[in-house]
């Protein structure tokens, strides 16, 4: 039941995102981007259909997955020691760059500065306090949602009321409540691609499903013929980060369930509920107790079922919160992301913080800078410095571990041919 | 905007405004007899919910204790509340209880991270010396493991080969500033030997970097090292505990291996500096019973933990001791 729960919190966030604007986990910043967007065109409906129906589509191809695949899909996340991480967190940094439409250079700066507000907190390595102004509230850094609310949502909201339309945050009609055929065609192969990604990375450990998004977001970004509809509302942009991160959340239980490893704050909580039913999560547990690993894939097919029952009629309900007047929804959200902000630590220093990052988005916006890569290098950024700083600590500080390891050469390879190709070409063509 | 009211209204008004002070003071007269009574009452101890602040999220170990003495501690004490806060690396929620009314209603999980590590490293704004103790509740030990066709057998060897060979051990740990990291820099330091630590965010990362051979050996709590060793995917070198553990009675302790290393994480109750003893006794026994219900042992063992009870006086000597033992 409880891996019922985690997958349909995992839905839960993308709802927001879409129709708010505001991301509670981090897995979902990256459907904000043009799921949020579709909705302020008046195509909620498309985009929470297929947040639905994708999510059960990639679900079942994540649990015929872990049926599957599980044990040796393990073995090779296992491979995966911190200079393996640090190569992929820095190819989602790269990715990043790729989230946005502007000028490079704001992106980039806008990354830069989410890197170094990761940096707050506890050194990984030798466990000094650093940057935290001598602030105890500071001291294990800054929590990732009020981050993500304040640029995004209060940033949305102060945005917003410059202006002095005050009427429904929709002019126009709701819309069709469901993705077109159009809509379809267009997203089924984003989809599938976005399963297979979220799929692998969701295997790993420490990987996790904001990476995934990200990478089932630029992939689609790539393959697209006109990439400047993304960020303006792609259906695409929708469909791929949320498979993505909807099979990163179903093979999150292959390192539980296989090596007994919980791979995730989400995964420790499993982990504890099991043992309290006398089951030991642990290499054997596929042998010993099939009927758990069974039941657990079952829970999580009928959890992926319900979910798209309930979530269906809703849609059109959940859409119409757009209607409403701003003057009305706006305090609403308002109301919902402080206590959201506040219900994770219980601390109040977090709401202050909340409205500081909501001033930094709204100046953010009127300078045209966007928040996308800021939130998402934050959420890089520790993966990024502790595997980096862990490799160097394997290597004495020789960086050539980097470059003796294969799949790290792999993904080194892949970033050099991507983003490499790409300025190239734009020298020649200059 | 609404104008002037006209006079007869007015009238009314300033009749129901009369009405209105009569019973604001009539409400305030009752509030300050209430007072009077409440604080009579607060003798009484426990008057209201007591608080159980834990300064981690649900769901890990120091989480579950509380969870599972809450039931039997509730039946005696009125009705108690579990809290999490784990802001600041729990310094947050230490910090809170520290500041709290040292009356018995707020206390805190404490563990050695949070007591004896945390205030050493940074300016947290408390240190053990604001507690008072009420019982040390549960108690794990750290161990060392390997993979099984590592040529290693001991902690001792282990010391040796890292003697002939300074700096290329590489050793897991859950984190910079968890307790075991410490601890083992400290043996190290004792033998002179040059290991290298690799700190990691919690044990299971380690683990999986251990399986994954990309380390040559982890330290980490026997409870969670338990299901590897079991499934033969792990060796254990050496229990960091005073005796041997009842789970792997074939495994020697440090100390039967010739060295002076014990790392424990503990984990007890502690009340904000000034709460009456009186209430301290009254919460001590509350514990000592609820710990000493089968179902409570039964639960712990589900963990592979264990009961480990100390009282108020030796808890803090304790405290005092560890936290002198853990300066970075």
């Amino acid at each position: 039941m409880l891996a019922g729960i985690y997958y349909g919190a995992m839905y839960g966030g993308s709802t927001t995102a879409i129709l708010l604007g505001l991301p509670g986990e981090s897995a979902s910043t990256v459907t904000c981007i043009d799921g949020h967007r579709m909705a302020q065109q008046g195509r909620a409906g498309a985009a929470l259909g297929i947040a639905a129906i994708g999510s059960f589509i990639d679900g079942t191809i994540a649990l015929v997955g872990l049926s599957l695949i599980a044990p040796p899909l393990a073995a090779l996340a296992l491979k995966f020691g911190p200079p393996e991480y640090f190569a992929l967190a820095l190819f989602g940094l790269f990715m990043v760059s790729s989230l946005t439409n502007g000028p490079p250079r704001k992106a980039a700066l806008s990354a830069t500065v989410g890197l170094l507000l990761a940096c707050i907190g506890q050194d990984p390595i030798y466990g000094t306090l650093r940057f935290n102004l001598g602030l105890v509230q500071l001291s294990n850094g800054i929590e990732f949602t009020v981050l993500a609310m304040g640029l995004f949502g209060v940033g949305e909201i102060l945005y917003n009321l410059e202006r002095p339309n005050q009427g429904p945050l929709l002019q126009a009609k709701v819309g069709r409540l469901w993705p077109s055929l159009r809509d379809w065609s267009a997203s089924k192969h984003a989809v599938l691609r976005g399963s297979f990604l979220g799929f692998l990375i969701g295997a790993l450990p420490g990987g996790g499903a904001v990476i995934a998004s990200i990478f089932a977001y630029s992939v689609e970004k790539k393959m697209a013929r006109d990439a400047s509809r993304f960020g303006q509302g792609a259906i695409e942009g929708v469909a791929a980060p949320e498979a993505a991160n909807n099979a990163a959340a179903g093979a999150a239980f292959i390192p539980l369930l296989t090596l007994g490893i919980p791979g995730n704050s989400v995964m420790a909580l499993l982990y504890a509920a099991l043992m309290m039913h006398g089951v030991q999560p642990g290499p054997f547990v596929l042998q010993e107790h099939p009927d758990l690993f069974w039941s657990v894939i079952a829970s999580m097919y009928l959890g992926n079922v319900f979910l798209l029952l309930l979530n269906l009629p809703l849609v059109g309900l959940f859409a119409y919160i757009l209607r409403v007047k701003r003057a009305i929804l706006t305090p609403i959200i308002l109301l919902v992301s402080l206590t959201g902000v506040y219900s994770i630590n219980h601390n109040t220093f977090d709401i202050l913080l909340l409205g500081l990052f909501g001033a930094i988005g709204y100046l953010m916006r009127k300078l045209r800078y966007d928040v996308g890569p800021m939130v998402l290098a934050f959420a890089l950024g520790p993966i990024l410095e502790k595997s980096f700083r862990q490799s160097l600590l394997l290597s004495n500080g020789s960086l050539e571990i980097f470059l003796t390891r294969p799949i790290t050469v792999v993904i080194f390879l892949i970033i050099l041919v991507v983003f490499g190709l790409k300025v190239g070409v734009g020298k020649i063509i200059r | 905007m609404w104008g002037h009211p006209p006079k007869g209204l007015n009238e009314v008004l300033s009749v129901r405004k009369q009405t209105v002070q009569l019973g604001l003071l009539i409400i305030t007269a009752l509030f300050v007899i209430g007072c009077g009574i409440k604080s009579q009452q607060s003798a009484i101890f426990p008057n209201k919910p007591v608080n159980i602040v834990v300064p981690y999220t649900a769901g890990g170990f120091a989480d579950t204790v509380v969870r599972i003495l809450e039931k039997p501690l509730a039946k005696q004490m009125n009705q108690s509340v579990v809290v999490n806060k784990p802001g600041g690396s729990g310094s947050l929620a230490m910090l809170e209880v520290a500041k709290a009314k040292p009356d018995g209603h707020t206390l805190v999980l404490a563990t050695v991270g949070t007591v004896c590590v945390t205030p050493n490293l940074a300016e947290v704004g408390y240190t053990y010396a604001d507690f008072q103790s009420v019982a040390q509740v549960a108690a794990t030990c750290a161990a060392l493991a390997v993979l099984p066709d590592s040529q290693i057998n001991t902690v001792a060897e282990l010391l040796e080969v890292a003697k002939k060979k300074p700096n290329e051990i590489r050793i897991g740990t859950p984190g910079a500033t968890s307790s075991y990291h410490i601890a083992l820099q400290q043996l190290a330091k004792e033998q002179g030997v040059k290991l290298k630590l690799i700190p990691f965010g919690g044990t299971a990362e380690t683990i999986a970097a251990l399986l994954g051979k990309h380390l040559d050996a982890v330290i980490a709590s026997l409870p969670a090292l338990s299901p590897q060793v079991q499934a033969d995917t792990f060796k254990l070198l050496g229990i960091a505990d005073e005796e041997r553990s009842s789970l792997f009675p074939q495994v020697a302790t440090c100390k039967e291996q010739g060295l002076n290393f014990v790392a424990k994480t503990w984990y007890g109750l502690l009340a904000p500096q000034g709460t009456p003893l009186g209430v301290i006794q009254h919460l001590n026994q509350a514990v000592q019973q609820s710990i000493t219900e089968p179902a409570v042992i039964e639960a712990f063992q589900k963990y592979n933990e264990s009961v480990a009870y100390l009282g108020p006086r030796e808890f803090d000597k304790k405290l005092q001791q560890e936290y002198q033992y853990y300066p970075l």
